[in-house]
């Protein structure tokens, strides 16, 4: 073995930092959304039959059952994240959170579907606590575990700036389409920073992969290099070692090397 | 009380908290991650009754630095370095679990339910709130005592 592959030239680890701010970021700007929008719309187009105070705890209430969910998040997605893999979770908690934020944006109000629009919104706020319960350890290990060992402080910060850049992000769109007139406001515009998370989340997903494709490419080239006598393909034999968390546990190699084999299943194994 | 100040306020703090995480992150990989914990806890605890104080006397500039100077001298030294403290704490194959279980857990039993507690404690004055910030600070700054130093753990 050349050199220990987890610790990342300072380019990479640099990619690595931004794309897990950007998760967290993404992950933030749902979460806080959700809070804004609770106390200047759900209280009118979600529980309207109360009276508007009652309107107003309904929707807070379902803001907590936002936080309520979190642990659980933390609790399964970090389980199958040690067990299966944190880049697979990573990828499915950006997933859950981009979907139940879109949805938030299509949701029927009470005035079509009555009690029941209140409910859905309860089930997909349920959905946002479990994604970003869930995602924020994928985020801080991607940055933290790959880290040089000196700067595992500085590196591992960069997701946790996602919470003031998501409250300065959400609180900016969503300040921009309140000042719409109002019936436009409660009609269509509060919808658009819901849909408009699906696009971030996009944008996130494409800058993991990249980043993982790019990973794997020169994991593979630094394998063909030290194994020229093999002669080896891109399928390069290195991954014998492989078995960290982003593997199969080798210690502090092979994190995020997927030499493997350049399939999307074996993508979703672990970080590789 | 002006919501808008108060919004603001908030917002110039986050605005500063996304320099602020990365410096004491940094600074937490030279001097360790108690002493940076540690200073954010104290921060806090010191911060507390001086923070109702401020925000009493309603005037904007004494707001905003009221909000403004937790959210960079104590919430910032306490989450920049709590990525790398929390998963330096534990062993690879639980690391994810038990990271997220306890930044996660915390965060609902702490942070969810701070806005009942204050509101319930808001009858007895700001010395009660003021209290009770300190008391969580607190078990913070025991738990930051009993836990080792982990700059220099191997993440393996």
């Amino acid at each position: 073995m050349s050199e220990p592959v987890n610790t990342l030239r300072s380019g990479s680890i640099r990619l690595v930092a931004v794309a897990s701010m950007i998760g967290t970021t993404i992950e933030w700007y749902d979460f806080f959304l959700y809070g804004t929008a609770a106390a200047l719309v759900f209280n009118k187009l979600f529980f309207p039959t109360f009276d508007p105070l009652a309107g107003t705890l309904a929707a807070f209430g379902t803001y907590t059952v936002g936080f309520v969910a979190r642990p659980i998040g933390g609790i399964v997605i970090g389980h199958y994240g040690d067990r299966i893999g944190r880049k697979s979770m990573l990828v499915l908690t950006l997933v859950i959170m981009g979907v139940a934020t879109f949805a938030i944006g299509l949701l029927p109000t009470y005035a079509r579907i009555g009690p029941w629009a209140g409910a859905a919104l309860v089930v997909l706020r349920i959905a946002q606590g479990f994604g970003v319960g869930g995602e924020w350890g994928g985020a801080v290990l991607m940055a933290v575990e790959h880290a040089p060992s000196g700067k595992r402080g500085f590196y591992g910060s960069w997701p946790q700036i996602g919470v003031p850049a998501g409250l300065l992000l959400s609180t900016a769109v969503f300040a921009w389409f309140a000042s719409l007139p109002e019936d436009q406001f409660l009609s269509w515009g509060w919808r658009v920073p819901f849909l408009l998370s699906i696009v971030l989340v996009v944008i996130g997903l494409i800058i993991l992969f990249e980043f993982w494709r790019r990973r794997r490419s020169s994991a593979s080239r630094r394998a063909e290099a030290s194994r020229r006598d093999l002669s080896s393909s891109f399928f390069a034999p290195s991954e014998k070692r492989s078995s960290s968390r982003w593997g199969r546990g080798s210690p502090r190699t092979e994190r995020f090397t997927s030499t493997r084999c350049s399939r999307w299943s074996t993508e979703l194994r672990k970080w590789e | 009380m002006n919501r808008q100040l108060i919004l603001n306020a908030v917002l110039l703090g986050s605005a500063c908290g996304v320099f602020a995480i990365p410096f004491f992150g940094a600074l937490s990989d030279r001097l360790g991650r108690r002493p940076v914990y540690l200073f954010g806890a104290s921060v806090t605890a010191l911060f507390a009754y001086p923070l109702f104080w401020l925000l009493d006397t309603g005037s904007p500039p004494l707001v905003r630095l009221a909000l403004i100077v937790p959210l960079v001298f104590a919430h910032a030294p306490m989450y920049g370095p709590q990525a790398a403290f929390l998963s330096e704490l534990f062993g690879t194959r639980v690391r994810y679990s038990g990271a997220s279980l306890g930044s996660q857990l915390s965060s609902v039993i702490a942070g969810g339910l701070s806005p009942f507690i204050a509101t319930a404690l808001l009858p007895y004055g700001r010395a009660a709130l003021a209290v009770y910030v300190v008391a969580m600070a607190l078990v913070t700054i025991v738990a930051v005592l009993m836990a080792s130093e982990t700059r220099h753990q191997e993440v393996g």
